[in-house]
């Protein structure tokens, strides 16, 4: 190090460092392994023998009944009584989404919510400037609370209060999604060049004119490219949601698994993937085609 | 019409109508689900300190959210070090052919299969033991981000690589040397983020029966102790509020969108 050439040694002490980043990798990574290594939380439970006796029990459960026919045994998987309530909830449940996170996101955007969006100084009096910067406060709040909650919670406590069915399952997922798309179309809404927005609201459109005749045509394309990658996650999450008893993917895995038809449950994990895989085809080629 | 996001709209809306048709209107509520959702909305103005034998919830709460943390950052650990490698196997910097196909299409698999549901496979399979969660959030997150890293790598600037390829270095040198620091920004925010989601499906495993929050929050509402799960959803949202608040301060230090 010492024979460096000088002017080496000054670009290398000239580097960008990112102190933060490395200090918070180092409490990352450095507690995983900690936890791994030196806790109760460890992959030492994979090594005991009383773990290869249970997986060795479970693989000899996977093989299909004896004395049924390979085509019986697939006729024994109802696959559209599990897929399409799979979509469908998944489908109705961003649409809800949508709606949440598009009235949201005006709501929760920092430039929309100032008394004077574009042209600063025109409003002098605190206590309205105040209440703009207070309702956009207290949306970003109740978004952050509503997504920090997972769809399975919220579906466990929507059950509760709903009783069994789909609804509380799509409640769910349009929730917690709707919360992240609050957040994401905020974001977009403050990124966008305010040159035109900052016009129309000069000749006297109102800030709601501005954000459906401007705002909304300029933010279309990223907020649909948002709109179907979580797409992907809520067709994941509606297949899980059915373990908590709607009549979904997951219901058929975890009434497999209760009735100890091992064979049958990973049938029913295949179909959820192979959903899982054909929306996210679907999903591709719709992106490709409006060219996100 | 002819603007193809006109129709992907009303696409959207057309298909939303048509799944509601297919699911049919929820079956019981009324009066009496409103009462319980009245209860229960108001319970989260005061969430329970205590127990109903006086003992404060607290501890709980925070024993709850460091074992939410410990599974997921062990999760996490276990995860990089799968989709690390896997990220190489699956960039087409690195090679082509049959094996990339079949790595690529193992790390399609391995994504494809929620947490949850790999949470039933594997505890059908292994039982109730910290490994079984372990796997279950690592194997999907390694999935994913392999497949996240392999395409910073594939898009991250060539000219590096061209250059260290010139000089004589083989593909996995001049992706390591040339490509690998231009993605690491990138490849950084990205496993932060996955982080996040990692807490949340930790906080999630406690409804099988692992010590995270989930466990809590299940416990106490079987038992219709509203304003306790509140005090274990609010705990809940810290955990997450913070976990968010650190993914984007990386972000911002990284310079990344």
């Amino acid at each position: 190090m010492s024979n460096r050439n000088p002017a080496i040694a000054a670009l290398h002490a000239e580097r960008p460092t990112r102190p933060f980043v490395q200090a918070s990798m180092l409490i990352a990574l450095g507690g995983g392994f900690g936890v791994l290594l030196f806790s109760d939380v460890s992959l030492s439970g994979l090594t005991t023998a009383r773990r290869w006796g249970n997986l060795q029990r479970f693989l000899d459960e996977l093989s299909p009944p004896s004395g049924q026919s390979l085509g019986a045994w697939l006729a024994g998987v109802s696959v559209w009584e599990a897929v399409l309530p799979t979509v469908a909830m998944a489908v109705v449940a961003m649409l809800i989404a949508a709606v949440l996170g598009v009235s949201s996101s005006l709501l929760a955007s920092r430039r929309l919510m100032q008394s004077d969006p574009w042209v600063h100084g025109l409003q002098t009096d605190r206590r309205v400037q105040f209440m703009w910067a207070g309702l956009g406060g207290l949306t970003r709040a109740l978004l952050v609370c509503i997504r920090a909650i997972p769809t399975y919670i919220w579906a466990y406590i929507l059950l509760l209060l709903l009783g069994l069915g789909a609804w509380p399952a799509v409640l769910a997922i349009a929730l917690h999604n709707g919360g992240i798309l609050g957040r994401l179309g905020s974001e977009l809404v403050d990124d966008l060049p305010p040159n035109v927005a900052g016009a129309a609201w000069g000749v006297g459109a109102s800030r709601w004119t501005v954000a459906a005749l401007v705002l909304a045509p300029q933010a279309l394309g990223r907020a649909l490219l948002y709109f179907f990658v979580r797409m992907e996650t809520a067709i994941r999450e509606a297949t899980v949601l059915g373990m908590l008893g709607f009549v979904s993917l997951g219901w058929f895995v975890a009434d497999a698994r209760v009735r100890m038809r091992m064979d049958l449950m990973m049938l029913y994990v295949g179909l959820a993937v192979l959903t899982v895989i054909v929306i996210d085809a679907v999903s591709i080629v719709v992106r490709r085609r409006i060219r996100l | 019409m002819t603007d193809p996001r006109a129709r992907v709209l009303l696409g959207i809306v057309l298909g939303g109508v048509a799944g509601a048709v297919v699911l049919g209107p929820q079956g019981s509520g009324g009066a009496p689900a409103w009462r319980v959702a009245g209860e229960f909305f108001g319970a989260a103005l005061h969430p329970a300190m205590t127990t109903d034998t006086g003992d404060s919830l607290i501890p709980v709460a925070v024993a709850g959210a460091w074992a939410t943390v410990k599974f997921a950052v062990a999760a996490m650990v276990v995860a990089l070090s799968l989709a690390i490698p896997l990220a190489f196997l699956c960039s087409e910097r690195v090679w082509r052919g049959p094996g990339f196909v079949t790595v690529r299409t193992l790390v399609a698999g391995m994504r494809s299969v929620h947490e949850l549901i790999l949470a039933v496979v594997l505890l059908a399979a292994l039982g109730l033991t910290p490994a079984t969660a372990i796997l279950a959030l690592a194997i999907p997150s390694a999935g994913t981000m392999a497949k996240v890293f392999a395409e910073l790598l594939d898009e991250a600037d060539q000219s590096p690589s061209l250059a260290l390829s010139g000089l004589g270095a083989d593909s996995f040198q001049s992706v390591v040397i040339g490509t690998v620091p231009i993605a690491l920004p990138s490849v950084i925010a990205f496993a932060f983020y996955r982080l996040e989601c990692a807490l949340r499906s930790s906080a999630v495993l406690g409804f099988f029966g692992f010590p995270t929050l989930g466990y809590h929050i299940h416990q106490a509402a079987e038992n219709l102790r509203y304003a306790e799960v509140w005090t274990m959803l609010y705990a809940l949202i810290l955990l997450m509020a913070l976990a968010e608040w650190w993914s984007g301060a990386i972000r911002r230090h990284l310079e990344v969108a």
